[in-house]
């Protein structure tokens, strides 16, 4: 059973490497060393807690979790530990090179227990962050589900700001825009767009949403980040991570519409924007590329938007 | 075959099924109504053990039981024929190829394509088909007739009413009326978590007319 399974998403991950084509695994494998690396010079605990908010997302929003109950009624439970035992490979490796072996153990205890937790409906919805901009739903939506990653995210800046470490706030900043980034690459509803009374309209709220949203969604963290040394320098990094990631969202609202169907070539897209992101917001003379991709997307946005209308 | 006594459930304090008592016998055909958030799906899932309950449900002796969820899932990149192998390894079956493309001939489905780019329909007769390759005592069909084509319906029921033949137990759950009034042989009616109702030998415009008259709040439009 453990092996079928093992073997489907061995399958999977092979076959979804091989959609992606070499450069953009070589992309997406950079990036995770980059934060593998930013990881391992923070305290251990942090990297404990990044584990805990990841597998306590995944464990409660699992899509296949009645498939694989009806199929294994009694060792479902396994098959997920499987799975937040291969997550924790590389958060076990981070800890080695330190040797904090009590948190390997902790990680380790937290990928055999968290499946055992019921994945109970909650007596309340789960609210969405307050202050959020009216109309942009997707925002909403990402804000309710991703609430206890944005939580643990909150924890670990508040951390990194006390304990002076920029790096972990930074990583903390790239993680957050990076997850909701990928919680905006909703499919469109093509009826809602009959409800705009143009392009130009729809693109101009999209803009308005990415900007006063990204402000309620990175302000805590970003404020985190200007605490850990408080300069006007520090401020100019603020700035710009603010700026980048509006355009961020942005840009990533405008690939709905430029590619609906949501395939491979959207995932490469989100990829692609997500590092040039992370580049601009990190050498701030790239913010001008990142404007230039921007205003290409919204024009690429405009006339799809146009020919959906008409 | 399978006896429900007092199941009862509730979501934080909120009561989705209420003493439900149900008696399924072999060799019949079983369909459930109820408007949405009634508790059809939750008494489904209560069956097949997805969810805690009160009460008590038992099972004559051991039988396989199949589950038809009302929302398909499947693994991204993995094809039809993929899917329908782990399926049928899962449940510790052999796979005959031949079957699986005879049987094919009735579905038609591309089964060398990945399944999460099918159309709602195909998806819907690749869960079935997949179904009907396990040889179950008793089938739980979650609203199997949503999102399916004509051909996918004609093959339902065909299926349906070839189990009850070979004396197999099928429950099942649907909002269009004539699909339950044309196979099933009880029909009962879930109204905010309780049974109370039984349209046995009704027939579908009787039916619309007693739950619209009894237990809707419009009586007409």
């Amino acid at each position: 059973m453990l092996n079928q399974y093992i073997k489907l998403r061995l399958k999977t991950i092979y076959r979804l490497c091989k959609a992606i084509g070499f450069f953009a695994c070589a992309v997406i494998l950079t990036l995770f060393v980059t934060l593998v690396l930013a990881l391992s010079r923070n305290p251990p605990y942090m990297t404990a807690l990044l584990y805990v908010a990841v597998i306590i997302t995944l464990h409660f929003s699992r899509p296949d979790a009645t498939f694989l109950q009806t199929y294994f009624p009694t060792s479902f439970k396994r098959l997920y530990i499987v799975d937040y035992l291969t997550i924790a490979v590389p958060f076990i490796g981070i800890l080695l090179t330190s040797k904090d072996f009590p948190y390997i153990g902790i990680i380790l205890l937290l990928a055999f227990a968290i499946p055992l937790i019921p994945k109970k409906q909650l007596p309340f919805q789960l609210p969405t962050m307050p202050f959020l901009s009216d109309g942009s739903y997707v925002y909403q939506r990402a804000g309710r589900l991703l609430l206890p990653f944005y939580a643990i995210s909150l924890l670990v800046a508040a951390i990194g700001a006390y304990i002076g470490n920029n790096n972990l706030v930074i990583v903390v900043n790239i993680t957050t825009a990076a997850t909701f980034g990928i919680m905006l690459c909703l499919k469109i509803n093509r009826q809602y767009i009959f409800n705009y009374v143009s392009a130009s309209h729809a693109i101009k709220l999209k803009c308005k949403h990415a900007f006063a949203n990204t402000s309620i969604i990175m302000m805590p963290i970003l404020v985190c980040l200007l605490l850990v040394s408080p300069s006007w320098l520090q401020m100019g990094i603020c700035l710009s991570f603010y700026i980048n990631c509006s355009m961020l969202f942005l840009q990533l609202e405008m690939l709905r519409f430029i590619c609906p169907e949501q395939d491979l070539s959207a995932l490469i897209a989100y990829i692609v924007l997500t590092c040039l992101f992370v580049l601009s917001a990190m050498v701030p003379i790239f913010t001008f590329a990142s404007l230039s991709v921007t205003v290409i997307m919204a024009f690429r946005a405009h006339s799809s938007i146009n020919k959906m209308l008409c | 075959m399978l006896e429900i006594k007092n199941l009862s459930k509730k979501y934080s304090g909120k009561t989705v099924l209420d003493n439900i008592c149900y008696t399924f016998e072999s060799g019949k055909i079983y369909g459930i109504m109820g408007e949405n958030g009634a508790g059809k799906s939750t008494l489904f899932r209560c069956i097949m053990h997805l969810e805690k309950f009160d009460g008590d449900i038992s099972v004559s002796h051991p039988r396989k039981i199949g589950y038809l969820s009302d929302t398909p899932f499947f693994y991204s990149f993995v094809t039809g024929m993929e899917y329908i192998e782990f399926c049928l390894k899962a449940s510790n079956l052999p796979i005959d190829k031949q079957k699986v493309i005879t049987l094919n001939e009735k579905f038609a489905l591309p089964l060398e394509r990945y399944a999460t780019n099918y159309s709602m329909g195909m998806k819907k007769r690749l869960m079935i088909m997949t179904l009907m390759l396990q040889d179950y005592d008793l089938v739980v069909l979650d609203e199997p007739f949503n999102g399916l084509d004509l051909a996918g319906v004609i093959l339902l029921k065909q299926w349906i009413k070839q189990m009850k033949e070979e004396g197999k137990c099928i429950i099942l759950s649907s909002h269009i009326i004539s699909s339950l009034t044309d196979i099933c042989d009880d029909i009962s009616y879930i109204h905010n978590g309780k049974t109370v109702a039984n349209f046995t030998g009704k027939s579908a415009n009787e039916i619309e007319m007693e739950i619209s008259k009894f237990y809707l709040e419009f009586s007409q439009i």
